[in-house]
This record gives C-alpha cells, structure tokens and sequence, in this order.
C-alpha cells in the first residue's frame, strides 16, 4: 500500500477514504488564479496609460508568465495537498495521512476501540448549503488525541459510518466476517 | 514612453538568467511533486494526468515568456 504510507495488516481491510470536499480545492485555486493573472489585469487597466509600445507589451507579457508559472506551481502544490490528504476508515482505526509539505507526512492514527463519540461542525453558510464541515472523532483519554476531519463531504455520514464500525468493533473484536462491513461500504460509496 | 524594441539589449543576460532560472525551478519543482505523485497516490492515472498538465502548464508560459523575450530584445 504504498499510497497511504502505513502499514496495512494482511488481515486489515479498508472500508472507506474520505478526502477533502471539492469547494476546498476550487476556493485555493481561484485565489491562485487570480493572483497569478493580476499582473494581466493591472496591465489592462493601466493600457491607456502606457500606450500601445509593443516593448511594454512584451515587457508585461514576460514578467506577468513568470508571476503566473509562480502561481501555477502553487496550485500544483495546492492540488498534491488536496489529493494526498486523507483519512482512511478501515474496520479496525481511521487513520489521518496529512501532507504537512513537500516529504513531510504525517500519519495519526485513531483505533476503533477507543472511539467514544463523533461530532459534526458546520462553519459557515457555504459548508451548510454544500455539505461539508468537520468531523470531531473524539477518543478515550486526553482530547488532544481526537482525530478532526477538516472539511470532508457529507459529515453526518461520514459519522455515522465511522460510529456503526466502533459498535460492530466493540461488540465484536475478532469478527472475521465482514459482509455487513462490506455492504456498508457500497451503501456508503 | 520612448523605449523601442532592442533598448533592453543591454539587460539581455539578466533576462536570459531569469527565464533559465524559472525552466531550472519549475522543472526541479516537477521533480519534486511527480515524486509525491508517484509516490503517494492511490491512482496511477491522477499522477500521470497531474504530472502532464503541470508540465504542459510550464511548457506554454516558458514558451510565452521566450517568446516575449526574443520581442524586447
């Protein structure tokens, strides 16, 4: 499993990845965007100005690419930060893999036996209306040891699922049997 | 504005550094993040159309920019 960067046990199956909701991503790229063309736009603005010298023009066109291959790298970071953040759910813990920066990660990981309760967090008008939000797992012991899931899809989902695999799990422990599990997960995907 | 083309001949080698420097950082940048592509992610397919679009995104704005550059000079 080289993509998630923790060892899975050979007898370990995951049952659900959850990634950060898509507005996160659209919101980080179009403030990139935008930066990396204002250089256009100002130019734009200023055009009576400066007049119609083709120098100028080739000026601005050379300084504003670099200012927007800066941007564009930025946005490549944004979307590796995107795509590599992830919690997975498997039948025994949920795991956080953060992306802390470039060959940095970050691996937390939450057993299942020491879950306690789930709590749903809608911040503002926009997660509300899209349905994301963070979800709080909180642990057994010391809150610092809660797994917060920073703006996923679908929370209250998300937290159901996480709470149903904690009772099957404490009910259980040694369940080898996992249909149920597995029919969950279709439900769920 | 009286700046023709050519009157930026004398800063020829800053520019050429400059555009030099921008292929050397974002191509080591590529490196860097197919790296990470390859590395981490769960699908083959997402870092191969990762890697491409950021390396055809390089591509057209360091064309752009050799291009502007040939004008001032």
């Amino acid at each position: 499993m080289s993509h998630t960067t923790f060892n899975i046990h050979p007898d370990e199956r995951i049952l659900a990845k959850v990634r950060k909701h898509w507005f996160v991503l659209v919101e980080n790229l179009f403030g990139l965007t935008l930066a990396g063309i204002l250089p256009f736009i100002v130019a734009g603005f200023l055009a009576g100005a400066l007049g119609t010298n083709p120098l100028i023009g080739a000026l601005v066109l050379f300084f504003g690419s670099l200012w927007l291959l800066i941007a564009w790298m930025m946005m490549a970071v944004a979307w590796t930060n995107h795509y590599l953040d992830m919690w997975v759910i498997t039948e025994r813990r949920v795991v956080y893999v953060e992306q802390v920066r470039f060959f940095v990660r970050e691996v937390t990981t939450l057993p299942l036996e020491r879950i306690q309760d789930a709590t749903v967090r809608y911040g503002n008008f926009i997660e509300t209306v899209l349905d994301f939000g963070t979800l709080r797992v909180q642990s057994a012991g010391a809150s610092e040891n809660d797994v917060l899931m920073h703006d996923i899809p679908r929370p209250e989902e998300v937290k159901r699922f996480v709470l149903t695999q904690a009772d099957r799990f404490a009910k259980n422990p040694n369940d080898s049997d996992f249909k149920d599990i597995m029919s969950q997960r279709n439900q769920h995907e | 504005m009286d700046a023709s083309v050519g009157s930026f001949a004398a800063f020829a080698p800053l520019f050429w550094i400059l555009l030099a420097l921008a292929v050397l950082v974002s191509a080591i940048f590529g490196l860097i993040l197919s790296y990470h592509w390859i590395r981490f992610a769960a699908s083959p397919l997402v870092a191969f159309f990762s890697i491409v679009t950021y390396a055809i995104g390089c591509v057209v704005l360091v064309a752009i920019m050799l291009f502007s550059l040939i004008t001032i000079l």
